[in-house]
This record gives structure tokens, sequence and C-alpha cells, in this order.
């Protein structure tokens, strides 16, 4: 065993605290408080200022213009990101960007790499339709192939994202016959396409997302991505990715350190229940970034992390939902107040008790829903039969 | 990082498995717990020619030198394996005697095996004994070369010939490696396992008793042993947690209701890879507490941390493997509860959770401290 942190991580983690620190103003802090349906201008023209000091793809290979860093230094960048509430443009830039290296032509590469690294461009997806939530693999938004385009029609829901973003990475079927895994490819779509409609869907957590329509969208062949009726193969392969970027637990650690900051000048936590709940957050999340650590070492030493993604992204959802729970009940009724509100509680990065406690709710399901997470570690951690 | 075994750690875990496997079928293990064929001196004394007592005692001092995570593997495999035997208290006595050049004879005696020691674990620093006749029991005095007082529920009593314990001389906080010879042990039963005894002291001479620590260094090394105690102890109860979680995988892989393996109901599939989560969790928890206290032997929150995820987790697992096994983890002669008891007493044992709170807010609100002194 070797529980080292390795100190050049850990050097890189100081010098992007302190450049943070830096370019992180206060008007970026009230442009994201301010907003929730639309990413703000001064948000893009951070992504852009980060792109420009390299930061945005350090992660990526050097011969797609990234810095060829080890995923450790990935690791250390989300959570310092996370921990300051800070919006990283994670689906274009981890889930997009990576899957075209891989299976995406060399026009496809050319065309869309550099912009992404600039974030000249954003992303939406497009998997989740109204029957085929869970059971990802039963969608039915359907391309059928006339001549040089496809044609697609149907309906997605939960397309967060496509009201402002300029492309659509969308998962059709394209082989109605074929076993319900194998008939699905991935599509690159203008979201300017003709025939797409975008109605917004508000969600407790207060952010906008969409359902989208598809009337007859034509785009050219060359919209494909990878292989067709391999869809489901790039998209489970994305799916474990966005598993571990969109990790709570630097939100859960600000949570945790807002509330030793809260107790400390004032009362403290002098009441018999109060203490025992604030013990076990601090152990839950010791346990947490344990586990966190072990998941980012064995996908460092170039393993995949099957079982011990979906034990992290189970563990540290539910926990963060819990520990919400558990705060507004150490805090009393002035944490269920909104942002604004007079009398609220929000920590430093503007972030409300409640809010939070609300916004929770998203990754129950959001990456994978936490009961098949179960029933992959079951498969992928117990060898139990399928 | 690697949270992998070493070549080291792996060739101790494959060796410590084999051993235990062979001389401690659960048929001994439940003749054990009866109190019927108990761990003798004869077979401590075994595992000193393993090299497990003097594992992690320096080279120049006899030991093998190894660290405290190659330890905790070998304990991580006592408890997989469930095998009541000192190897915690046996490590822990082995670190606290190293810590001081008062007891180099003693050392080799531990390393050899041709002494027996432990510790007596109860006497918790913080989280005294407070309700019952054993919170009356005074506690070890040494006045004028004799012994008085009661160290209550002390490990592997029955078995030992030395204990570490604090005691007070003259009124003084000492540490001390007391003798067992002159004491009066007192058998009793554990959540229904024999292997420990309280042991009281009527007056016995404290002739061989050596003071390891008086005063502010009294109070330091009791504080390591506790420590020390939570820290290894957490790894032990790892290693039954994962077997529990085995037992409970290849019981419902195995068993048919309603014409298919238990394992194939989704319910039953999501206790187990609830087992599976807590089980996971409470053993890296505690192999990087241990890491932690080896790099900085100052730095003891995680211990507390992963005691207080652990203290959660076993019972939890408790009642998930039972929920699994139905009627048949119950029984005597089926294994399950060597496991299920144990690790509920482990959850009590070395640091309850009113313990490991009070500790965790304490470091992570300075002040709360400070109100929990005002109130008392």
């Amino acid at each position: 065993m070797d529980f080292k942190y390795p100190p050049e991580v850990e050097a890189f983690r100081e010098e992007f605290r302190t450049y943070l620190d830096r370019i992180v103003t206060p008007e970026l802090k009230a442009a994201m408080a301010r907003s929730h349906d639309q990413t703000p201008p001064e948000v893009h023209a951070f992504w852009r200022q980060m792109g420009a000091d390299g930061y945005l793809g350090f992660g990526w290979p050097k011969e797609y213009g990234g810095g060829g860093k080890s995923v450790l230094f990935l690791h250390a960048f989300n959570h310092e990101m996370g921990y300051r509430n800070l919006p990283v443009p994670v689906v274009t830039l981890n889930t997009v960007g990576p899957a075209l290296m891989r299976v995406g032509t060399e026009e496809q590469k050319q065309e869309f790499l550099p912009r992404i690294l600039r974030a000249e461009i954003e992303f939406a997806i497009g998997y989740t339709e109204p029957e085929a939530g869970t059971d990802l693999a039963s969608l039915k938004t359907s391309a059928v192939r006339d001549g040089d385009e496809w044609v697609i029609n149907g309906r997605k829901v939960f397309t967060t994202g496509a009201h402002q973003a300029d492309y659509l990475w969308m998962a059709v079927r394209t082989d109605p016959d074929a076993p319900k895994h194998r008939g699905i490819s991935l599509l690159i779509v203008p979201l300017d396409s003709e025939g797409i409609e975008v109605q917004p869907f508000h969600t407790m957590a207060g952010h906008r997302t969409n359902l989208t329509f598809y009337d007859n969208v034509r785009v050219p062949a060359s919209a494909l991505v990878g292989e067709e009726n391999r869809g489901w193969y790039y998209m489970t392969t994305q799916l474990d990715f966005e598993r571990v970027a969109i990790s709570p637990i630097p939100q859960m650690e600000r949570i945790v350190n807002s509330i030793k900051e809260l107790f400390k000048d004032g009362l403290g936590p002098d009441e018999t229940w109060t203490r025992s709940a604030l013990a076990s957050m601090i152990a839950d999340l010791n346990v947490l970034q344990v586990l966190d650590m072990k998941t980012a070492a064995i996908v460092a030493n170039g393993d995949v992390p099957l079982a011990e993604a979906s034990m992290l992204k189970v563990l540290s959802n539910e926990f963060k939902l819990r520990h919400l729970a558990d705060v507004v009940q150490m805090l009393g009724e002035p944490s269920l107040l909104a942002t604004g509100s007079s009398g609220g509680l929000i920590d430093e990065w503007g972030q409300s008790y409640e809010g939070q406690l609300r916004g929770s709710s998203v990754n129950l399901f959001g990456g994978g829903s936490n009961d098949i997470q179960r029933d992959l570690m079951a498969i992928h951690g117990l060898g139990l039969p399928r | 990082m690697r949270f992998q075994d070493s070549d080291t750690q792996k060739l101790l875990r494959e060796t410590t498995r084999a051993f235990l496997a062979d001389k401690f079928p659960h048929a001994r293990l439940y003749a054990i717990e009866k109190g019927e064929n108990p761990l003798t001196a004869d077979e401590v004394r075994g595992f000193a020619e393993l090299g497990w007592l003097g594992l992690t005692v320096p080279e120049n001092k006899g030991g093998a030198g190894a660290t405290l995570l190659d330890a905790a593997v070998v304990i991580d495999e006592f408890g997989y394996a469930a095998v009541p035997a000192p190897i915690v208290v046996t490590i822990v006595a082995s670190q606290l005697l190293a810590s001081v050049e008062a007891a180099p004879e003693h050392l080799s005696q531990l390393t050899e095996g041709t002494a027996i020691y432990t510790v007596s674990a109860a006497t918790r620093r913080r989280g005294p004994i407070r309700y019952g006749t054993l919170a009356g029991a005074a506690a070890l005095s040494m006045n004028n070369g004799t012994l008085t007082g009661t160290l209550p529920l002390v490990p592997f009593a029955g078995i030992a010939t030395f204990v570490l314990a604090p005691l007070t001389v003259d009124g003084e906080p000492a540490f001390g490696l007391i003798p067992l010879v002159g004491a009066r042990i007192e058998p009793v039963r554990v959540l229904d396992r024999a292997s420990t005894a309280h042991v009281h002291f009527d007056g016995a001479s404290a002739n061989g008793a050596i003071l390891l620590a008086t005063g502010p260094a009294a109070v330091e090394m009791h504080e390591l042993c506790d420590a020390l105690m939570t820290g290894f102890s957490v790894v032990e109860t790892g290693g039954l947690m994962r077997r529990v979680l085995e037992m409970s995988t290849t019981y419902i892989s195995n068993r048919v209701q309603f014409g298919q393996p238990v394992a194939k109901f989704q319910a039953a599939r999501h206790r187990a890879a609830e087992l599976l989560m807590q089980s996971e969790s409470a053993r890296w928890a505690a192999y990087h507490a241990i890491w932690r206290l080896e790099e900085d032997p100052s730095d003891r929150r995680e211990i507390w941390l992963a005691k207080h995820w652990s203290n959660r987790a076993g019972p939890r697992m408790f009642e998930l493997a039972h929920l699994l096994h139905g009627g048949v983890g119950v029984g005597l002669d089926y294994p399950l509860h060597l496991y299920t008891q144990w690790l509920e007493s482990a959850a009590v044992q070395a640091g309850t959770q009113n313990e490991m709170t009070n500790r965790i807010v304490e470091e992570a609100v300075p002040s709360a401290g400070k109100l929990a002194t005002a109130a008392r």
C-alpha cells in the first residue's frame, strides 16, 4: 500500500488555487448567483480565460492541444473548481472531447477539438427519453438514412443546456431490428437545425433543463460519431467518466467547513444531537475522501474502477443529501430561507443550505441512477449472477 | 498512490490466511467461543515463531522492523479468520514498549513469545465506564510497593503474563507494565464469547512492575495506547467485515428459493451492494488512518474518524448479513454468528461512539470542547 499523494499534483493544486484566487472576481461570483437558466457571459469569459491560460485542457493529450497531465491532476482540478462552486463545461470538455479523440473522424477532430479547448462551443447531451430513463437502451428516437443525410424523429427529456448550446451529442436508434443495445448510434446535431423545438423544464434543483422535440431534422451523414450501431458502447464509456467527474465531495467539504466556521465563534455545537450529527458528517466525509483517492489511484494506474466508481457515486450523493438534511436540522429555520430572503444563511461561496438540499436530489439519478449503480456493484464488485 | 498490498504485504497476507485457516477452522472457533478449547500460551508462542508478535519492533531491538501497515495486514487477516487472539494487544504493547528505553528485556520476551503481553484496553483515557458496578470499581494504584484496584475487561488476561495499563502512583498519573502473577483473574463473557477477564489486584506485590511513564508523559502514553488500540481494532473489524460480505454473497448465490438463487432478487443484490460499500469504506479508512499515524504519530484524527464510521458500519452489516441469511444465519453451528457478534462488540470496544464524537467535534470546533467542559 502506498497512500502518498504525489507532490507534483499537490504543487499543481497550490498553483491552481492561487490562479483561481486571482481570476475569480466578485463580478463572476455575482453573475453566477444571479443566473440559473442561462450561463452568463461572465462565465463564458471565465472559461475562455482558462482555456487561453492552458487550464481547460491540461488533462487532454498533447497531440490535441492539451497539457498531457495525468488523471490525478484532473482530479485536483475538478476538486478545486467544485469546492468554489465554479462551473466546469464538463459535458463538452470531459465527455465529448475524449470520446471524439477515441472514435471521431479526422474531420470531426479538426472541427471540434480546438474550439472545445478554447471554450468557443458547447455541447448538450441528448440521451434520456420519456420512456427511456434508467432503461436507457430502450430509447426510440430514430435516425433513418436518406441519401447523404440522417433524418431524425422523436423526443428527448433532460436535454440540459439545449437552449443555449451549439451542438447536441445525440443517441438515436439506427437499427430498430437489432437487440436494443446494438441498434444505437451517436450523432452530432447542430442545435439550430430546422425541426428542433426546445421547451423549458424547470427542476426543484433550481436549474433549467429542457424537453426537446425532433421533427424530420436533417443532418449530413458525416454527423455520425464512430461506427453505426456502436453508440451504446461509446455512451457507457462516457457515463463512467461522468460519474467520476460529477463528484459532490468538494461541495461536501465546503458544507462541513462552513458549519465549522459558523460554530467557531458562536455557541458551537453545544447540543447533543448536533454534536453527534456533526461528528458523523466529518467521519462520512473522511471515508469518501479515502474512497475518492482510491478510485483516482486506480484510474491513474491504468485500471478501470468499475465497482469503485459506482460505490463512490452512490455513497457520496446519498450522504450529501443526508448531510444537508442534518445541516438544516442543526441550523433550524433560518437555513430554510432562500438566497436573498432576509435572515437566510449562505456560505462564503453564496450557496444557501436549502438550495443545496434541493439540488442534491438530482444526482441520485444523474450519472446513472443509484439503484442501477447498486446492480453494477453486485455484478462487478461481488460477481453475483446477472 | 496504490491502494493495493505491496509484495511483502501480499506474502504476509497469504501466509497468515493459510496458517489461520489450517489451525483455526470454524469447529475450533466454536469450541473457543464456548470456553471448551481455549487459545493457549503455546499457540501464542507459535505466532512468535512466525514473526507476528515482534513484527513492528525495530530490528536493532530484535524485531522484524516492519511498518504499522504491514502489521495491519496480519491483524486484518486475524479478523477475516475471526480468531480471537492477542494480536492487536501485542502489537500495541510492542509499540508502547519500543517508545521508551525502560524495558528492553520485555521487548525481547514479547518478540520471542516467552511472555505474553496484553493491554488494559477498556480503561480509556476518554470514555470511562459510567454505569454499573464497574463504574465504581477502584482504579489501579500503586502505593508502598503494593497494587490495589481493578482493571476491567482486559483482553486475554487469562493467558497473559503482563498487562500494560494506566495507574496512579502516590496519586500521580503513570503508565506501567504490571505482572499478572499476583492478580485475581475473573473470566467474563463478552457478547457471549470467552477470552476476556476482569483483573483484580487486592494488595498484590508490585515486584516486577515497571513504570514506563509518569506525569504528563504517562497521559500521552495512555493517549497513544488508546489511539493504537482504536486504529488496529478498526483494521481487525475490517477483516471481519470482509468475511461477512464474502459469506453473505456466497450464501445468496447458492441458496435457491422460489426456483432461483436468492442473489437474483434485486432486494438481495442491493443489500449485498450495501455490505460491499460499508466494508470497503471501513477497511480503507482504517488502513489510511494507520498510515497517517505512521507518518506522524501525533496525527490521530483519521483514527477517530475511521472508528466512528466503523462503529456504525459494523452493526449495519450485522443487520444486513442476517437479513440475507434468514434462519440459517443464527445457528450456533453456522459460522456467521462468530463474525456478527464480534462486529457488534467491536463497535463498542476500543472507543465508543460517544468518545469518538467528542474527539471529532472538539478537533473540528475547538470552542466545543470548552463549552462541554463548562457544562460539566
